[in-house]
């Protein structure tokens, strides 16, 4: 993390997050965000970007994510390895609590990281699968704001799906 | 376009019932919309996933096999509809009945037409179906109902299904498909224009494919495919099976154990392969040995997997197959291929690129004409 605002001689940017803190980040980090990709194609990319909707938590989350698979796709090891490396990193790179899951989701949906899009759903849906819907909506603090009735309709609609 | 008048057709046949329980669905919600909302606890937690827009969530639910999917509808009424309309759909029926029920079978068939006839985003990416109970006519028009959605992917496993003729005959003319997996014990008959020119990955399982003319009208309307598997398939009365294919890097036939064979005939013993793939990579076979000298090309193949049913009666056969794959580097054999390899190499040509071969027996006796023949190897592993 660096507030300097001198370009060094390799390319970097300057993320801001919600919350105001600046990211230093090369430019090999930087184009694993779909969105400042597409600036950078476009000649549009300026050194100083600003992120709306990521605060400076999740930020942190995300670079170190982009850093650690821009450092292992460019490290000249066998494709193999690399896989395998990327695919513990992920695991654990997982390894949060619910909400900090969503709002990588989130965070992924908003900058387009693909790849970190994928894996945060699939993580959710992994937890979603294994609970009961009691579960689930605490898990999330869902609120449940079906009648009485309403819900038994529901559940009757899809009564093969609950067994 | 046939695919709009068919996908209007099928709505119609499908659609009425919906209006009823859309009809039900909204005044429902306008009572809901009368009552006072409950306040909001303030140190409560926000319900952080209600609030991720629809497109993530249905992502999310689309990793899961569709069944689970379905019961998040009954989470809360932001979540009550978002099952409808999935990306990926992958239904399958014996995950959710454990016995047969009748109503049981009517709503799932129901739920599977409504998910694709119905849904208010368009295009379809991955749709599976493993079924053994839902009727065939209403089989034929879920998958008319995906490929009007531009499906890219189709994965069908009608299990104990004989009928022939259950799949429709768009499914062969269908444009957007990618991927296309069929698995079930029926005769395939396919019509005279056979039009899948995106088709990259053709499995077929348990097929019987009878007639000269159906399997050549088939493979002639995807020749770019880049994938082809086929399981247990029998041939019928072809003399021939023409496997030529520009772009082929995958090839796997299988017929499978003896077992399969007796349930239709042995008629794939007589059977001659032509294989005709300047492009393939990966090469598996496991079944008789078949006429191989009409093997053209296999210049481009980097890993093989040659086994065969029985113990092989002529050599000559299988030592032309060996002759034309000597650029492979990875060999998997088994004992009978494995006895054509070291008993006859002295007219074999040297496998000069080979340095991994996989063995499900090995004598250490064998091993100076194993190395004869492949005098780069560098590991050999036996498989118990």
């Amino acid at each position: 993390m660096s507030s300097s605002t001198e370009l060094t001689e390799k390319k970097v940017f300057l993320l801001k997050s919600l919350d105001g803190v600046i990211f230093e980040v090369e430019e090999s980090v930087a184009v694993q965000l779909e969105v400042i990709r597409e600036l950078i194609e476009g000649d549009c990319a300026r050194p100083f970007i600003s992120l709306y909707n990521v605060t400076s938590e999740i930020l942190a989350l995300v670079i170190e994510y982009c850093k650690h698979h821009a450092e292992t796709c460019s490290g000249g090891t066998s494709a193999t390895i690399a896989d395998e490396d990327l695919k513990t990193f992920d695991n654990e790179f997982m390894n949060v609590d619910e909400n900090i899951l969503l709002e990588l989701c989130s965070a992924a949906d908003y900058l387009d990281i693909k790849s970190l899009f994928e894996l945060t759903c699939r993580t959710l849906a992994s937890l979603i699968k294994d609970r009961t819907i009691i579960e689930v909506r605490k898990m999330f603090n869902v609120e449940n704001d079906f009648s009485v009735v309403e819900e038994k309709a529901v559940r009757k609609e899809f009564a093969w799906a609950f067994k | 376009m046939w695919e709009e008048n068919l996908r209007a057709q099928l709505r119609s046949r499908y659609a009425p019932r919906r209006r009823r329980r859309q009809d039900s669905g909204s005044s429902k919600a306008s009572k809901r919309a009368r009552k006072t909302p409950i306040p909001a606890d303030d140190y409560a937690d926000p319900d952080r996933i209600s609030s991720l827009p629809d497109t993530v969530l249905r992502h999310i639910l689309s990793f899961l096999d569709t069944k689970y999917a379905v019961v998040t509808s009954v989470l809360s009424t932001r979540w009550k509809d978002l099952c409808i309309s999935l990306p990926n759909i992958v239904l399958d029926d014996s995950l959710t009945f454990k016995k047969r029920k009748k109503n049981f079978e009517k709503a799932f068939e129901k739920f599977a037409c409504r998910q694709i006839l119905l849904r208010n985003v368009p295009n379809i990416n991955r749709f599976r179906l493993k079924s053994n109970f839902i009727e065939d006519s209403t089989i034929g028009d879920i998958v008319c109902a995906a490929i009007c959605c531009k499906v890219k992917e189709i994965d069908l496993w009608v299990g104990d299904s004989t009928t022939v003729g259950i799949l429709p005959l768009e499914l062969f003319i269908c444009n957007s498909l990618v991927v296309l997996k069929l698995r079930a014990v029926v005769e395939l008959y396919v019509w005279e224009s056979v039009s899948l020119p995106n088709l990259k990955v053709l499995h077929l399982t348990d097929f019987m494919l009878d007639g000269d003319r159906s399997m050549s009208r088939l493979f002639r309307g995807c020749k770019f495919v880049e994938e082809l598997c086929l399981s247990r398939c029998s041939f019928g009365n072809n003399k021939v099976l023409n496997l030529s294919f520009p772009l082929l890097r995958k090839l796997s036939i299988d017929y499978g154990d003896g077992n399969f064979m007796d349930f239709f005939d042995d008629s794939n013993s007589k059977c001659k392969l032509i294989i005709d793939t300047p492009n393939l990579e990966f090469f598996e076979y496991h079944g008789h040995e078949n006429e191989f000298h009409l093997v053209k090309n296999l210049n481009s193949l980097v890993r093989a997997k040659i086994s065969f049913i029985t113990k092989v009666k002529n050599w000559e056969n299988v030592s032309e197959l060996f002759n034309k794959m000597h650029g492979v580097k990875s060999l998997y054999l088994s004992d009978s291929a494995l006895e054509v390899m070291y008993s006859n190499c002295s007219s074999l040509s040297v496998f000069e690129a080979l340095t991994f071969l996989e063995l499900s027996v090995f004598d250490i006796r064998i091993l100076p004409n194993v190395l004869e023949i492949a005098p780069q190897l560098k590991e050999i592993v036996i498989h118990k």
